[in-house]
């Protein structure tokens, strides 16, 4: 139970809001609302809301239907403001105690998720429709206190009528199932770290969202339109909280995109989505990731199934397949962990490692831990054709046996400014669009990660100069200390980028290299077209200034 | 993870619980994390705004992934166009081919609408579905969103209570 009632008396609460700045203009559906003086009554109740099950194949199953709890969501009385304020518990339960003698109050449930001390959250579902910031909520009709306690409960329902949604539907379950998702994904982390202190969480979603389903900056957008709705794809919401996860408590150095399973992708993109699909599952507890599809259609994912197509560590279902054989009970592997393990190395290590986020970044401090046998971990790797890994830059690492074209992509943190003299210029950084299968895909090998220490501390500057491949050449560089960004290059200027950055002695960098043509959004390369070049190569300097 | 393994060792001690808050590190390079797709990619040239009676022919070009066999595609579309095009579309794949189909439609009145697409691939046996939208404007354009601030959409069903900041839905009461 985690109860929170407080009634709080209206002209106290007035004086507060005006201490805040915010408005105190009537609210909408009580404009008319007396606050009684009498006796405390109680009303109290229950917050469900409708959520419409999935089949196996992902599409919505309407005839599932079911009135669901909503947990720990925030519930006000309101009689022209706030009077009082309660959090539900984990069946949905609220209570507030109000004076008898009121006329016209009515309770609010808020799509909004609170809670302050420790743990702390606060997780908001937001009108994707309006440039106002507007929280969704689902009221109740006004009543009044007389002399007796009061029960009102308040459902939520899905808006479909049979196995459709009608035009103008009213879809108030809709915020209220992307909260319970979230409420899940938050319990899993929790389960392991009870103290945790989530940084705030912003959902925008609304029945006309077409924006996408994605996270950025502390922000997911769901769909809502139609065309696709995820508000009931539990799967698709803790995906995309997988992703608020890595960027609170972990490091993401993937640049995100498009992706589906048989991708060859950049090692960044492949284990961030791995990650969140796997982590879909753990939340769930369902290994088959669904996601529905318009009113009929669906798409699934066997998270549990180890059948990759293009397996590799290049691959987010490898990635997916072996984190779930970590975490699940399943007789089919040989762990049985929980998510201890898997939150200890992604809030631990990962943050602090120099290398880029990856499946070698996570494998290789996970097989440091005390509890996990490594050679078992090598045994699970070994199956998703991945080499045994002996650190966290992949050395040894051989190709995937799915990599198309002809370019190394090997070895994938080129070290040989660690051990040459001198460490500069690097000939042959090779940038390929060979693995790019369609647009906002970013494959593998498009970026080339380059290794270095500083030799003083200082200025410097780099500069990425075109050799061979595409005529018309739009090198960019980044460059990263301990996986933060500190540095980029990113012009437009034609065979040639420089970069200039401060350099501290003895640490080290990561420079990453590559050819902007094999992952411009804007003009989505074609690896298959005529003529095609994919693979074009760069010669790197630094020069101290 | 650390502070725990400490607690854990020491004897068991009056103690206020301590918050476990992470510090920022992700890279400053974000794009958007997207959901997983069934490996379906649509590349076509965005419709102009129409008058009402114009006529749009939009091609549409698919892609699928290298497994896929078979790609199905149908076509619906908003009620201020006509669809005079087939609706149901039919290919067997193979790998990097790409697929067009042509929409035809006229345009009957004025709104923000847009055309729908289900789109289905046989992977291995199973089907696996993407949707797309593509938005067509007929007479004067019109944001299906409020782009300014300030401007708040009201919509059937809702009542927008800014005093509050929310948008409110009435409740379905019930009594069990």
């Amino acid at each position: 139970m985690n109860y929170l009632t407080k009634w709080l008396a209206a002209g106290l609460f007035t004086s507060l809001l005006s201490c805040g700045g915010s408005s105190s203009e009537p609210v909408t559906p009580t404009a008319s609302c007396t606050l009684g003086t009498g006796t405390s009554l109680n009303v109290s109740g229950t917050i469900t809301f409708e959520r419409i099950a999935l089949l196996d194949s992902g599409a919505l199953d309407f005839a599932g239907k079911t009135s669901q709890p909503a947990k720990a969501i925030q519930v006000e009385a309101i009689c022209n403001s706030v009077i009082a304020v309660t959090t539900t518990d984990v069946n949905g339960s609220y209570s507030v105690v109000l004076p008898s003698g009121t006329q016209g109050v009515f309770i609010r449930a808020k799509a909004q998720m609170v809670k302050s001390g420790v743990p702390s959250w606060n997780v908001e579902i937001k009108d994707a429709s309006q440039a106002f910031s507007l929280l969704f909520a689902l009221d109740s009709s006004p009543f009044n206190l007389d002399d007796l306690d009061v029960t009102k409960n308040l459902l939520a329902t899905a808006g479909n009528v049979g196995s459709t949604y009608p035009v103008d539907a009213l879809r108030a379950a809709a915020p209220f199932a992307i909260l319970d998702s979230i409420y899940k994904s938050m319990q899993l982390v929790l389960s392991v770290e009870p103290d945790l202190i989530f940084p705030a969480l912003d959902v925008k979603w609304s029945a006309d969202n077409e924006d996408g389903t994605f996270y950025t900056n502390n922000q997911i957008s769901v769909l809502g339109s139609t065309v696709d709705t995820d508000e009931f794809d539990e799967h698709v919401i803790a995906h995309e909280w997988g992703h608020y996860y890595q960027d609170a408590f972990s490091r993401d150095n993937s640049v995100g995109g498009s992706h589906t399973p048989g991708d060859i992708l950049d090692i960044r993109v492949a284990f961030s989505e791995g990650f969140g699909n796997a982590l879909s599952a753990m939340v769930t507890g369902d290994p088959v990731y669904k996601d529905s599809q318009g009113i009929a259609s669906g798409f699934f994912i066997d998270v549990e199934s180890n059948n990759c197509i293009n397996e590799g560590w290049y691959s987010e279902c490898s990635v997916q397949s072996v984190l779930y054989d970590f975490f699940d009970v399943a007789n089919d592997d040989i762990f049985s962990l929980g998510f201890d393990e898997i939150h200890e190395v992604m809030t631990s290590n990962i943050p602090t490692s120099s290398s880029l986020t990856s499946i070698f970044s996570f494998i290789n401090y996970f097989k440091n831990l005390a509890s996990i046998d490594a050679t078992d971990v090598d045994t699970l790797l070994a199956a998703q054709s991945i080499d045994a890994i002996s650190d966290e830059y992949a050395t040894g690492v051989s190709d995937g046996i799915y990599i198309i074209g002809s370019t190394d992509v090997l070895p994938i943190y080129d070290d040989r400014a660690l051990v040459d003299d001198p460490p500069f210029p690097l000939t042959d950084v090779c940038s390929t669009g060979d693995n790019i299968s369609a647009a906002e895909v970013y494959g593998l090998g498009a970026s080339r990660f380059i290794r270095f220490t500083a030799p003083s501390s200082g200025n410097f500057s780099f500069t990425s100069s075109w050799s061979s491949g595409l005529s018309t050449s739009d090198p960019d560089m980044y460059l990263y200390s301990n996986g933060d960004l500190i540095g980029l290059g990113v012009t437009a200027n034609n065979k040639s980028e420089t970069l200039v950055t401060y350099l501290a002695a003895g640490s080290e960098y990561i420079l990453e290299v590559l050819e902007y043509t094999y992952v411009d959004l804007d003009l989505p390369y074609n690896r298959s077209a005529s003529g095609a070049i994919n693979k074009t190569c760069f010669t790197v300097s630094r020069t101290s200034i | 993870m650390l502070s725990f393994l400490l607690l854990g060792m020491s004897k068991p001690v009056e103690k206020e619980a301590q918050p476990t808050q992470y510090t920022k590190k992700s890279a400053e390079r974000k794009g958007h994390y997207t959901k997983p797709h069934a490996g379906i990619y649509l590349n076509y040239q965005r419709p102009e705004n129409l008058q009402i009676g114009d006529s749009l022919r939009l091609q549409l070009n698919f892609k699928v992934r290298d497994q896929a066999e078979q790609l199905k595609i149908k076509v619906n579309v908003g009620d201020a166009l006509l669809l005079q095009s087939d609706s149901l579309f039919e290919f067997e794949t193979v790998a990097n081919e790409q697929y067009s189909v042509t929409v035809l439609a006229t345009a009957l009145r004025e709104g923000a609408t847009r055309i729908s697409l289900d789109t289905t691939i046989l992977v291995m046996g199973r089907y696996q579905s993407r949707s797309f939208s593509i938005p067509v404007i007929v007479g004067e354009a019109t944001q299906p969103k409020s782009s300014v601030t300030g401007v708040i959409i009201s919509k059937p069903g809702y009542t927008l209570d800014k005093a509050q900041g929310v948008v409110s839905m009435p409740a379905v009461e019930t009594s069990d």
